[in-house]
Order: C-alpha cells, then structure tokens, then sequence
C-alpha cells in the first residue's frame, strides 16, 4: 500500500535510485544551482567561469528574463559604454552609496533614539561604546556627502552627453527627483547627531520653510508641519528622523526603480559622437556589439564594488572622521554658523535678496521644475558636443553659479560681527577646536602675557605650541586696532593672555582684550577656555 | 565616428592603446575579478586592523570625552557658581561653602550628612535639585536648583559636565574614584599653592546699629553704586554682591528692589537711615512682607569699612522713589 507521501518520491532519492548515487547527486545539485541562478545550470556556470563563449539560445539572459534581482538590469550593454567614458560609472556609483548608507544606517539605527535627551547621549555611546561604532559613523557620514556629489555629477554628465534627449525625458525627469531625495536624506541626517553643529545647520535651512509663499498662510502652516512647534526640538527631530529613516529612502527605492526600469526600456545611451543626429540606435545593438552582463559586467561591478569599499574604508580607517560638536543648545548661536555644504548655495542667494524669493521661489519653484522639465523644453535632437556650444556653456554658467553663490554662503563674505567677538572666535571659537584648546597641556606655561610686550619678556620658547598663538593673537589684535570703530575694529585695543591653574590636569587660558567704544570709554571683552590635559589626545582630532 | 571596435567585445586586446583600456574598454573579467579579489582581501585586513584598535580608540575616546567634559563644566562653573562658590570653588563665607577641600572627596562630608549614597550621585542630585533646606546657619541662602528637571536652566549632560568639573578637585588629593583622575601616577599630594586660601576675615567688635551710623563718614552715592553693582571691589579685593540679589529698578531678583526700601520700612523705624544700616548689620531683625523665606547673608558688616558702609547708605538713599 502507498502513502499519499512517499519519500521515495524525493526528488533526490528517485534520482539516486534510478541513475547511481554519484550521478543522482550532480543532478540534483545541477536542479538546485539551475533554481537559484536562476536559469543557469553548473556547465553554463563553468563556462563563464573559464570564458567560454555563450551556448545559444544564451543561457546567461535567463537570470534576467526569469530572475527577480537581474530583471532590472539590462542582459547586455553596448560594448561602447563598457569603458569608463561615457558614463564614468556615475549612476552605478549613486546606487552603490545608497546601499552602503542603508547598510551602514541600519546599523546606526540600532543604537540611536530619536529623543532630544538621548540621542546625543546615543552618539557619545557609538562612539566610545560599541565596537566598529565610530566605523560605521564615518562611512555613513562620508557616504553621504560622496553621495550628493556623485549623485550631482551623475546629472551633470548627463546633461554633458544629452543623454536625456527623446526618449529618455522621463528618465530624466526621475533623476532630478532622485537628486532632490538624496539631498533631503543627507539634510534630514544632519539633523540627527543634535549637536551644536547639526542643531544650527539644520535651523539655518529649515527657516527657510517659514518663508514659503505666502509666509502668513503656507509659511506658518508648513513650518509647523515639518518641525511640530514653531522651533526645532522634539517634535521636529522625531519628524526628520522618520523621514530619513522612512520617508526619504521609500521615495528614493521608488523612484530608483523606475529610473532603473527605464533604462532597460530605452537602454543606455552610446557616446554622442557614435550615434548619427536623430537617430537612437541604442536599443538595437549588433550581436558583435553586445557585452553581457553576466559575466562580464557583473565581475565590473564586482570589481567596482570592491574598490569603492576599499577606498571608502581605508578613508574612514586613517584620513576622515565625522566631528561630533557640543550638545546642541538653542539658547547660544555658535558664530559663523552655515549651512551644510551643498546649501550653501542658497544661503549665499539669501545674501542678494528676499527669503521667501531667494529661498524658497528659486530653489523650490524656478530651478527645481526647470531641471524636471528641461527635457521637454530643449527638445532639439543633437547631441554632439560641438553643437551643443549654447547648452554647454549654460551647464558651465550653472557650475560657476553654484560655486560663487556658494562661497558667498560662507562665513568669510560679509561679516557683520564686531572683531573682539571675531578675534575670541578664530583663536577659541565654540564648536571646534581651535588654535588655544589644541595647545598640548605641558606647553600651556603658567603666566600673564600681553601681546605688546611678551616678546620682550622672552618667556614662551619658540618651540612651543604657546609661542605661535601669541604670534596668531597679535596679529589679529594689531590688524583690530587698524580697523576704525564704526567698522566693528578696536583702537588702542591691549589684549592679555592669562594662563592660571584652575584643576589638576585642568588650566584656564582666559583671553581679555580692553578696547575703547566710540566715545572712549574702555570695554574689556573676555572669554575664559578651560584646557584639559587630555581633552584633545591628538592635538585636536 | 563610432569606433570600430573588434569582435571580443569590451574587452581588453594585445596592442591596445594605454588610452583605450582606461578610456573605452574593459579590462579582461580575469583582471576584474583578480583585482576584486585582492581588494576584497585588503578589506578584510583594513577591517580586522580597525578591530584591533578598537577597544584601544574607545578608551581613548571616553578619556578625551571626560577631558572635554571637564572643561565645559569649568566654563558653566565659572559663568553659573563661581559668583557663590568662588572662582576656585573656595567658597565666600556667608554665602557657600566651599567645594574643593579634602573632606568633600574623603567621604568626610558623606558621612557627616549621612549620604548613603556615591559622591557622584550626591553632587548630582544637590546640583540638579538643589538644596531647599538649608543644612546650617552658617549658610543662610538656599542652593537653588539647577537640572531641567527640577526646573532649573541646565541639561542632565551640563549638570553632569559641572559634577565631573567638581569632582576633579579631588585629583589634587589622594583618594581615588571613577574614570576622573587619569591613574596613580598623576595624583598629587594636595593643592597647588597658586589656589587662593579660603578668607579669613577678622572680626569687627559688634556695635549697636545707632552707634554705628553716628561713626560714618560722608557717603559718596557714585562710589556706593559702584560697590552697589560689582563694578568695584569692595576693600576686601571681592565683589560686595548686593547687587546680585537687590535689583534698582523695581524687580524682584533674590530679595527686595531697593527702590522700595523707604515704603517698606516699619513704622518701629523713625530714621530710614537707622533702617538700611540695621539691615546690613542684622538682616534677619525685620524682614519685608513676601520675603519671610529669604535670608540676606550675615557677612557685610564684617566684610565693608565704615567708608563702604557709608557710601552705600548714601547711594541707597538716593534711589528712593
């Protein structure tokens, strides 16, 4: 009598029975390797392992036709985008970093709460508490700002090579929206560490909701939407943080995808001068043209993906690590706060005119359609570079746009603070580090020092870190002194430096600078640094 | 202009141009695949290399991090405690006590109070909630509170910044405890000499107040003002602090506004003068509705000269309303 379950009716057993353990096995074997390629069996294997040519029909496009993870990438290239020009990787390299950030966030993630009183605490904790936690900091942190470059570098390519002509408007129209994701997931994560450097970053960008038009109406309404009270605090960092954790990375996976798609559709662009003008002979490539994902660009990306890692890990190993400031404390401005770097640009067009024009109209409203619908505007087919001399130079117009008005966001054009407040924040500003607390402790010699006479007193050896503070110190209080008082400067300014013992391991360096208003009464500026023996091991790493 | 490229596609020939490898081609998927190879081992090493020091970096963070810590706390210290605890946590007699003797760090002061707890959790809990019931006569105004919690302006990690501050007088003596003194080696035997002795003023002999006004020279109300606000020391090179709890214009700080001294002045007085030096010499004799609770500190007759005395009194006169 038989069961309705036999294992005699295994696939595996059946096979050993009918042909002999060793060839039972291998067929097996060969079924489990043909499932999980899929499509491809342990000969096809083989064979691309040593190079040989592709059986035909080729076997290697079933992965892509039947497969869920290669479905999205095209079953062959066009062997004159496979070198590194045109398409220097740029768009291979976005979803890389994305990968990465989304690793590397989902470790952090483990160890971070989105609270005002304890995601700080959560930071210090990553940092000195959990194995490869600063690792992890680092790569997500440097991925990030990689990321809005190569993302950025991405389009402008593709505007170089007008890879985003007829058809491929929509692809297009996607990326700019795949830009406009990563720089909101590199802002709303800036938010996160809720230290000083984060808390005003943040603050000085997210003022800018306040001013959609119109301010009265929209203005208030989104601001208290994004933030959840009129200024950041908890509510406003729970709100970032599900947007970068959620909101963000679901609407870049999305929009990902379907620009991934779209490439299959329309495939990849040739080199502008390969192609004849009007004609889009991408999709129909030659069978002598075709370069096979499998194995060929699939060891490409291999070999890409080993050698970004490399690089990203030996940069966070040895050369870069993500600052972490003081808690963040909304009653005290640091000076010279700014933007993250790829806002500054805005934060420079403030410096020209109106917030809500130059903040919100500009940005949101004018050039963010401009770049979606551009395809459909400059709708000409050519694609050669030396007919294109209009749009080229526009793109080149655009660059130079981004970095003057970027460079106009820094702190080193227009600065309206008074130069005792100016001189206090060069030598002891009250983030980073700063010439003063970066002295080593034993350098720090006990003493009173003025800036007039400690050469004379010859008590600082030239050697030591003291020395060069000084000389740093008196130069900028004899420039002040050049500086008339209306122009914030200090006339018969005098200016001490006051080492004293305040602890064990523990000196002050108090700075005092004396100085006359407009109508000469003196005023004395003073600001007390506490210097720690080892608050900065590395000499202020 | 399309190159025409060999069969073989992509991939790297013999005879290629340097130009047209890095360019227009591929290297072979061997090469691919030997390199990805080879990165993948550097990796690995990188990776094992950063485990390695890890347990070394995150000592050497937390170290650093209690440095830094320090030293915001002297800042908080010098802008927040220093005005009551004195610039060295010395102390000002009749205001508070001192922070950075022995028997703070020798468990001494624990077991006087009967503290069960650490040291660490005893300055963070006296910083936080302050000290609503004062501890002795000695000290007659109350520590206020300072930890969000208890409604002061300091967060849990700035009132903790002020404790390691605190805690790192103890360095200076031989007992040892947490991660504040940085090993044996580094703790010394006691207080550098450059640390201010705590003051020791003499005593005046004690005089009936109307004795005391008879003996004053001419006030100057300009000086008294400067005394007044802090601007000037009084002659015991310290600030006189009235200020830091009598406003002159009207608001309440700690105690009364002196412009209302006169109206609040009991009818028992004949002579507003009589008032204000009785006040100084023995605060607690009379004290102004709605400020039952408050206690001036003891101090300020033996603190000010004649002179001083005299010219507040000229100087408290004249802001009357």
């Amino acid at each position: 009598m038989r069961h309705n379950f036999d294992f005699l009716d295994a696939p595996l057993i059946k096979r050993i029975r009918e042909k002999g353990p060793i060839a039972g096995l291998m067929e097996t074997l060969d079924d489990v390797v043909y499932r999980l390629t899929p499509g491809i069996n342990i000969k096809d294997l083989r064979g691309m392992l040593r190079g040989d040519p592709p059986g035909r029909p080729n076997p290697r496009l079933t992965p892509h036709a039947d497969g869920f993870v290669l479905h999205i990438r095209p079953g062959y290239y066009n062997e004159s985008i496979t070198g590194l020009y045109p398409t220097f990787r740029l768009g291979w390299l976005s979803t890389y970093f994305f990968a990465l950030e989304t690793l590397t966030g989902i470790f952090l993630m483990v160890f971070y709460t989105p609270s005002t009183r304890y995601a700080y605490n959560n930071m210090l904790n990553i940092m000195s508490n959990v194995p490869f936690g600063q690792v992890m900091r680092d790569l997500h942190r440097l991925g990030a700002e990689a990321m809005v470059i190569i993302v950025a570098l991405h389009m402008l390519r593709t505007f170089w090579t007008a890879s985003y002509k007829t058809p491929r408007g929509f692809t297009w129209a996607t990326g700019v929206l795949l830009l406009f994701f990563t720089l909101g997931l590199s802002y709303t994560g800036y938010l996160l560490p809720w230290d000083q450097l984060a808390y005003w970053a943040v603050t000085i960008g997210a003022s800018m909701i306040e001013a959609t038009p119109p301010p009265d109406i929209v203005g208030v309404f989104a601001n208290i939407l994004v933030k959840g009270a009129p200024d950041l605090g908890a509510a406003g960092l729970l709100r970032f943080y599900l947007l970068h954790v959620i909101g963000f990375p679901l609407l870049l996976f999305i929009f990902l995808m379907v620009h991934y798609y779209k490439v299959i559709i329309h495939a990849h662009t040739l080199p502008p001068e390969a192609e004849k003008t009007g004609t889009d002979s991408a999709k129909r490539i030659p069978v002598e043209k075709r370069v096979y994902y499998l194995p060929d660009l699939f060891a490409l990306d291999g070999y890409w993906t080993a050698l970004v890692t490399l690089v990203m890990l030996v940069a966070v190993a040895f050369f870069y690590h993500a600052g972490l400031e003081n808690h963040s404390n909304p009653l005290n401005t640091p000076l010279h706060t700014v933007a993250p770097w790829y806002f500054l640009w805005i934060q420079g067009l403030l410096k020209l005119g109106d917030k809500t024009i130059m903040g919100v109209v500009v940005p949101l409203f004018i050039l963010l359609p401009a770049f979606i619908f551009m395809p459909y505007i400059d709708v000409g087919p050519v694609r050669y570079y030396h007919r294109r001399r209009f749009a080229l130079s526009l793109s080149m117009l655009f660059v130079t746009f981004i970095t003057i008005t970027s460079w106009m966001g820094t702190a080193k054009f227009l600065v309206q603070t008074s130069l005792d407040q100016e001189i206090l924040a060069e030598l002891a500003p009250s983030e980073q580090i700063g010439v003063v607390r970066a002295m080593p402790f034993e350098e720090i010699a006990i003493g009173v020092y003025d800036v007039d006479t400690w050469r004379q007193e010859n008590k600082v050896p030239r050697s030591s870190a003291l020395y060069h503070v000084m000389e740093e110190y008196e130069a900028l209080i004899k420039h002040a002194r050049t500086v008339s008082v209306k122009k914030g400067g200090l006339p018969k300014a005098q200016a001490l430096l006051i080492v004293s013992y305040l602890q064990p391991h523990l000196k002050g360096v108090t700075l005092r600078i004396i100085w006359q208003d407009a109508s000469g009464n003196p005023l004395t500026t003073e600001l007390l640094v506490p210097v720690h023996e080892n608050g900065y091991p590395e000499g202020g790493e | 202009m399309a190159d025409q490229l060999p069969i073989e596609p992509g991939r790297a020939r013999p005879g290629d141009s340097l130009k047209a490898r890095i360019w227009q081609r591929m290297l072979t998927i061997e090469q691919h695949t030997m390199l990805a190879t080879v990165f993948f081992f550097a990796i690995v090493l990188v990776g094992v290399w950063i485990g390695f020091n890890e347990q070394t970096r995150m000592k050497a963070y937390d170290d650093s991090f209690v440095g830094r810590s320090i030293q915001r706390g002297a800042s908080i210290f010098d802008s927040s405690c220093s005005p009551c605890h004195g610039k060295r946590g010395e102390g000002i007699e009749g205001v508070a006590p001192t922070l950075n003797k022995d028997t703070e760090f020798n468990g001494a002061r624990l077991k006087e109070l009967g503290y069960p707890g650490t040291l660490r959790d005893y300055l963070t809990l006296t910083i936080s909630a302050g000290r609503p019931a004062r501890s002795s006569p000695d000290w007659p105004n109350a520590m206020p509170t300072w930890g969000d919690d208890y409604g002061g302006p300091l967060r849990p990690d700035q009132v903790s910044d002020v404790v390691n501050y605190v805690m790192n007088w103890g360095c200076a003596y031989d007992y040892k405890y947490d991660a504040i003194c940085q090993g044996e080696d580094k703790v010394i035997a006691s207080l550098p000499t450059s640390t201010p002795a705590p003051p020791t003023p003499t005593p005046k002999p004690p005089k009936p107040p109307e004795a005391i006004l008879a003996g004053l020279p001419a006030g100057d109300a300009a000086r008294g003002a400067d005394l007044f606000s802090g601007k000037q020391l009084a002659s015991d090179g310290k600030i006189a602090q009235c200020g830091n709890c009598h406003s002159v214009d009207g608001s309440v700080v700690v105690g009364p506004s002196m412009i209302h001294a006169k109206t609040d002045m009991p009818a028992v007085y004949d002579s507003f003068e009589l008032y204000v030096i009785e006040s100084i010499v023995d605060p607690g004799k009379f004290k102004v509705k709605g400020f039952e609770s408050v206690n001036m500190p003891l101090v300020f007759y033996n603190r000010l000269t004649d002179q001083e005395l005299a010219d507040l009194l000229a100087y408290i006169v004249s802001v009357q309303k």
